[in-house]
Parts: C-alpha cells; structure tokens; sequence
C-alpha cells in the first residue's frame, strides 16, 4: 500500500532541548492514525514538520510523495494553535481559507455553507467570528482545514476543548471522511478517542517514537495482567482469598466493589482464572483487558515518565 | 474525492492574502476618515472659502466723521471713492509701493464703499464719540494739522469706531486717512505725489542660480523649500502610515494564533508578500488622495508650474522603494513579538533611522548639490526621502547620474530588505515569548 507520510530519521532542537529524536514513521494511504503522547513528548513539532512549519535539523519528510509545500493544496491541517481573524464573518473567513487552498470564491462559499450544516452549525455564516463560542469557533477552524477535499487530513489534538456532544460530531465526521478514502492523522493525549477511530497508532514520548501499530496488534501485544472476580459476600474475606492465590501479586477493590486481582512478574493471568475460581468466594472471574490508556501509561511510565520539558516557545 | 475547480499557484494565493489585508485595512472606519474622508474635506474647504469669504462681504455704510482741515478731509474723501471705484487698481498699487498685503486684503478689496464723509469742527468730537458708539456713525477720525506738515517726523492720527464695527471697514478708513495724510505730506514738500510714489517702488528682484551644468534656474522660496518637503513629508507619512499597519496586522494575526493556519496554506514568503502587497494599495491610495488634495490646493493658488510630472514620477518611484523598505523592517519587527509593547522596543531604533530625512530637510533643501545631500542620497534607507527632497525642488537640477543611482541603490536594497525580513518572519512568525534582542533577529536570518 502506498504511504501517504514518510517520516525518516528526523531531529529536531530548539536550543539546547532535543524535541524530536530520530523518528521513523509511515503512514499508509487510507489509514486513520492516532499520534499518541504525554503533553511536550514532540507531537506538535512533528507535525510541525509534516506541514513544512518548520524544518527537521537532520532526516527526510515525504507527504504524499513530495514536499509538503509542493501538497498544501492536498493537505488539510488543523493546528494545534488554532485561530481565527475575529472581525471577519464565518462565511467571508472560510471562503478566505478556501481561497488559499485554491478553491474560487463562489465554490469557496458553496462548500462553507455546505460544512456548516453537515458540522451542525447553520445560521452563523454571517456572524463575526469573535461572536462564536469556543466550540463553535473550534467546528469553523475545523470547517477551514477540510474544506478543499483533501487527500490527507492532519489535525493537531481537534478534541480538546469540545464539549461531549461536538465531540461526537468530530468523532462522526472524521469517521465519515475516513470511510471517504482520507488518510487521516490526528494527535491527541485522549485515548479513548484514539481507541474508538483509529485503525493505527503511535506513541510518542520524550521526543521519541515508543510504538508504531494497528490497534488490534497493539492490544493483542499487551497480554491482561489482571483478573476481575465479582464477589457477592464480604470484599475483605474475598480479598484476602484472592490475595492467597499462587500468583496474585496485589489486589485491590474495583469501582463495583469486586476484587482486581494483578498478576505477578512472570504470571499469566489467564492462569489466575482457575485458582480463583475454586475458591468458591467468587460468582464469576473474567480477564481484564487493558485499555489503550493503561498501554500508554505503562510504556510512558517504562520509558522514564512522560513530559520531560515544556512545549518549546520557539520554532 | 470529488473533482474540485482548482485555482492553485503562489501568484493567486499571494493576491488573496494582499487582497485581504488591503479590504480590512481600507474598510476600516479610521483608514476611511483619514485617507479619504480628511482629503475631500481638504479639497472641498479650499474650493468653498473663496466663497464663504466672498458671502461675508458687508458694504461700508455710515458716516465717516471727520476732525480734519479741509485739505485732510477732500483727500480722504478722494482716496475713498478711488477704493470704492476700483479696488483691485488700489490693491496693486499698494503692492507695488511695497506695502505687505494683509490676509483678508481680497475681500477688503472686494466691500461696497458707501460712507460719506463728514467734517465736524473741534468742538463736536465728544457728540461724535457719542455717535459712532451708538451706531449713528460708522467712524471718527482726528487728523491733527501738524500731521500734515512735511517737516513733521512723527505725523499721526485718531480714529475712534465702535466696538461692533467691522475689522474690514476699520482697515479700510484707516488706509484712506494714512493714504491722505501721505498725498498732501508729499505736496507739502513740493514734491509731485505720482513721481515721489514712482520713486518709492521697491524693484522686484529676479534672483537666478547659475547651475555647475551651465543653466540658469530661478530661485524661489516655495520651490526650494516647501514643495521638495511637501514631497517628502507626504512620502513619509503614507508609507510609514502603510508599514505600521503590516505591522499592527502582523501582531493581530500572530496574537490570534491564525498565523498557523495560514502557513498551513501559503508558505511564510507567500504570506510576507501579500501582506507587504496589501499594504502598497492602501498606502498607494493614502499617496494618491493626499496628492490629489495638494495638488488642487496648488491648482487652486496657480501654483502648478512647482510640480512638474517629472517630480510626481519621481516621488512614485522613490516612494515604492521606501515603503518596501520600511514595511520590511516592521513586518519583521511585528512577526518577532507578541504586541505592541514589545514592538516599541524594536521600532525605536528604525524610527531614529527613519526620524534622519526630517531632520535633514532644512539643510538639504539649501544646498541640495552640496556633497552631505549627495552621500545621503546613496543611503538606505534614507536615500529614497533624501533624492526626493532634492530631485523635486526647483531651485538646481540634480543629475540624472544621481538620480538613477540613488533610484538603482534604493530598489536593491528594497530587495535586500525584503529578504532579510522574509528570513526572520518565517523564524519569528511562531515564536511566543520572550521578545527577541535586534542582535537576535539578525540571528534568525541565518536559521536553515
């Protein structure tokens, strides 16, 4: 499958801070793929770089085969730092944007017009844009990166600050445009909406790519570790029970009030299913399958903890 | 993906962004007062206040009481009726006796003289007072007889009017009194009055600067002071006027953190280009409006000989190289920081730059040829202000080897300028914090 994104090797220094340290990613064309990291693990900076913002100090950026300046007019980006001229009407500022992305004036305003209903925002294309609210202003800014039908869509953190309801409306739109044939890339440090779109993820930290894969490999990688029995007597009685099992390294009450059995170093917890069982203190065990946040904490974690420095202030 | 018209290409991307920064630059309410609205007004008070002034006119009536001997009061009398029968001819003559014309002398010119005059004898002064206080009479004038012997040293003469009375009427009397006392001092002496007045005109000089090139120019004030400043300053306030709001847009945009979705567009060459673009029109439209209005009001005064097309030539083309040039530095400047406190600091030292023209215009416009004038000229980004101010006065030529130098070193420097700024917009464009030293800035410009 052809690659929409070729990242190889690429660094990046702001000073004496190393933002970006050798990454090597590719992106097949088609693919939905979520860049997961802590806050300041390099992110936005590689994006950054995707866009031709700012350059790599070493490596090489393929996007959609070419440089990315040559592929503006193909790229849709939603920056992390999103802003909008307030004085200027919705309608006036997409078709702007538009323009830009080479689309004429009238088809500008058709397709603006056309995304403000599908994004569940009609009415406002008259309205200056300081007179939206922040969720509001975050639909128009997404409107202004997808207007122009681009092949690959690159949208820096796009969830933060929507409220839930617009953020199922993202959630179904980049689905939508997904399903569409995009190659679609978006970063954020909210797994569960990686979890719920993406087909693929990576993980940065620390400037660093910790693990590059398709969902369903990536949770097939990381085996349970804990077992959830539910109890219908006494948790203490049934805690110290599961505690005795050969295996359990810890346990814990989960939020329902049944036991969290973890297994120990070098235990499957597939093999914790039987012993607790038997001790008959139980109405069912059942393997807990970790989330993508309990991936990530763990890799963050293994890797020295996340965030090592603020986001630069400078390109 | 559906198929979709497709205008893409730098040029037309650079034109929507000019186009853009143009419309919210001009359609501003303060842009349209000041560069369109101040003009017309200018224009249109100029053409009005001949006519105002003309509608003001008051004829001169009531009695003109008169404490005189009778020589004095028929004198004056026949100064008044040569004003009311041709004012205009009375007007020059004073001119050509050397006489400085006074601001409102047109319309002076212009009133009905309807006053008679009226002897009273020495006794009736105080009932005459009495008179022209209550409005009965328009004036009183006392002429003592020694005011009128030619041996006299010091002649002098009352005149006592109300306080309603109008300025205009009051200078009017008076001159016929100081008129008559004149006319009948010169008799006095023996002396014939029309030859006397011959005798006294001042000779009108006609002052010519002989030119290194062999020429003859004419030396006039208003061509080798005011008109070269008025070019200059014209120059400097629309471009400087065009680059602060590159400026001011430029910390707008990088405030509302959009300058990222822009360069998610354009690349930072394309976006500086079409704002510096932007600005050229609106500036080009400041220039255009403040120039048609200087160049009624000269119109107006038959003054167009001082500006020649050669010097609004002139004046474009400079002009052009020196809006590029200061719209660079700002651009630069405005991308750098993050609002217009920060901006002070690294304007100052443009503006100490830029402050040079205005300071040097007094001793330019004096010796526009001299070797001063002509190493400024070759300076950027002083040398557009510079050659302007000395290619537009009337009084000596500048070679035309100077001009298309200075013309030549402005537009490479415009260049050079465009450049190093476009080098520290695309570094300083996203920068946040702290403000960058001139030192760092010139840092950037070598950034991959």
């Amino acid at each position: 499958m052809n690659a929409s994104v070729v990242i190889q090797g690429v660094r990046k220094r702001f000073g004496s801070t190393e933002a970006v340290r050798g990454i090597d990613l590719s992106v097949p064309a088609g693919c939905l793929c979520g860049v997961l990291g802590p806050n300041g693990a390099g992110k936005s900076t590689t994006i950054r770089m995707l866009m031709s913002i700012i350059y790599p100090d070493q490596g090489s950026i393929r996007v959609l085969g070419s440089d990315a300046i040559a592929m503006k007019d193909r790229i849709g980006y939603l920056p992390e730092e999103r802003g909008l001229y307030k004085k200027m009407r919705v309608l006036e500022y997409l078709a702007y944007i538009g323009a830009l992305k080479g689309l004429s004036g009238s088809e500008g305003r058709r397709r603006a017009l056309a995304w403000l209903e599908r994004i569940e925002l009609p009415g406002v294309e008259r309205k200056r844009c300081e007179e939206l609210s922040k969720g509001m202003q975050q639909k128009v800014q997404f409107i202004a990166s997808v207007m122009h039908d681009p092949e690959l869509i690159i949208l820096d953190e796009p969830f933060s600050g929507l409220d839930p309801v617009n953020s199922r409306v993202l959630a179904r739109i980049v689905t939508e445009l997904h399903a569409g044939g995009c190659t679609i890339l978006f970063s954020t440090h909210q797994m569960h909406h990686a979890e719920s779109l993406c087909d693929r993820v990576v993980l940065i930290n620390r400037g660093e790519k910790l693990l590059d894969d398709s969902l369903d490999a990536v949770r097939a990688g990381h085996r349970p570790t804990t077992v959830v029995a539910r109890t219908d007597g006494p948790f203490e009685q049934a805690a110290a029970a599961a505690a005795r099992v050969p295996g359990v390294a810890s346990v814990e009450r989960a939020e329902d009030g049944s036991v969290l059995a973890h297994a120990a170093d070098r235990t499957d917890a597939i093999d914790l299913l039987a012993p607790l069982a038997a001790t008959r203190l139980f109405s069912g065990v059942s393997l807990k399958r970790p989330t993508l946040d309990d991936i990530f904490v763990e890799l963050v974690t293994a890797h020295g903890g996340h965030a090592r420095q603020p986001e630069p202030n400078h390109a | 993906m559906p198929d979709a018209p497709r205008h893409a290409g730098a040029p037309r991307r650079v034109l929507s962004i000019a186009w853009r920064e143009f419309r919210t630059t001009v359609l501003t309410k303060g842009f349209l007062f000041s560069a369109l609205v101040f003009p017309l007004l200018m224009v249109g008070v100029s053409m009005l206040l001949p006519i105002l002034m003309a509608t003001s006119i008051q004829p001169m009536t009531g009695a003109i009481l008169v404490e005189a001997p009778a020589a004095a009061t028929d004198a004056m009398r026949a100064e008044l009726e040569r004003a009311a029968k041709d004012p205009a001819t009375a007007l020059r003559e004073r001119v050509e006796r050397g006489e400085e014309p006074e601001l409102d002398d047109a319309t002076t010119a212009l009133t009905p003289i309807e006053s008679p005059i009226e002897p009273i004898a020495a006794d009736q002064v105080e009932a005459a007072k009495e008179r022209v206080r209550s409005g009965d009479a328009l004036a009183l004038v006392i002429i003592p007889p020694a005011s009128l012997d030619a041996q006299s040293k010091d002649p002098t003469y009352e005149l006592f009017v109300a306080t309603k009375t109008s300025p205009k009427h009051t200078s009017i009397v008076s001159r016929s009194v100081r008129e008559a006392i004149v006319r009948l001092r010169v008799q006095a002496s023996g002396a014939d009055y029309q030859r006397t007045m011959d005798l006294l005109k001042r000779p009108e000089p006609n002052i010519l600067r002989l030119t290194d090139d062999g020429t003859e120019a004419k030396e006039r004030l208003e061509g080798r002071m005011l008109v070269p400043g008025a070019f200059m300053l014209l120059m400097w306030i629309t471009t400087f006027t065009g680059a602060n709001y590159l400026l001011t847009n430029t910390i707008e945009e990088k405030g509302s953190k959009v300058i990222e979705v822009l360069l998610a567009a354009v690349s930072p060459m394309e976006l500086l280009a079409g704002k510096i673009l932007g600005q050229l029109g609106s500036t080009a439209v400041m220039l255009g409006m403040y120039g048609l209005a200087g160049l009624a009001g000269l119109s107006a005064l038959a003054m167009m000989d001082l500006v020649p097309v050669s010097s609004l030539v002139l004046m474009v083309a400079f002009a052009l190289t020196a809006y590029l040039m200061i719209a660079s530095m700002l651009t630069a400047v405005g991308s750098a920081v993050t609002n217009l406190q920060e901006a002070q600091a690294l304007v100052g030292p443009v503006m100490l730059v830029l402050i040079v023209p205005l300071m040097l215009w007094l001793p330019i416009s004096e010796n526009p040829n001299g070797a001063f004038a002509v190493v400024c000229s070759f300076l950027p980004p002083i040398s557009p202000f510079i050659m302007v101010l000395r290619a537009t006065g009337t009084s000596e030529p500048v070679p035309g080897w100077q001009v298309a130098l200075s013309l030549a070193v402005s537009a490479a420097s415009s260049v050079a300028f465009l450049w190093l700024a476009s080098r520290i917009f695309r570094v300083g464009i996203l920068m946040q914090g702290k403000p960058p030293t001139p030192r760092e800035l010139l840092r950037w410009a070598r950034y991959r």
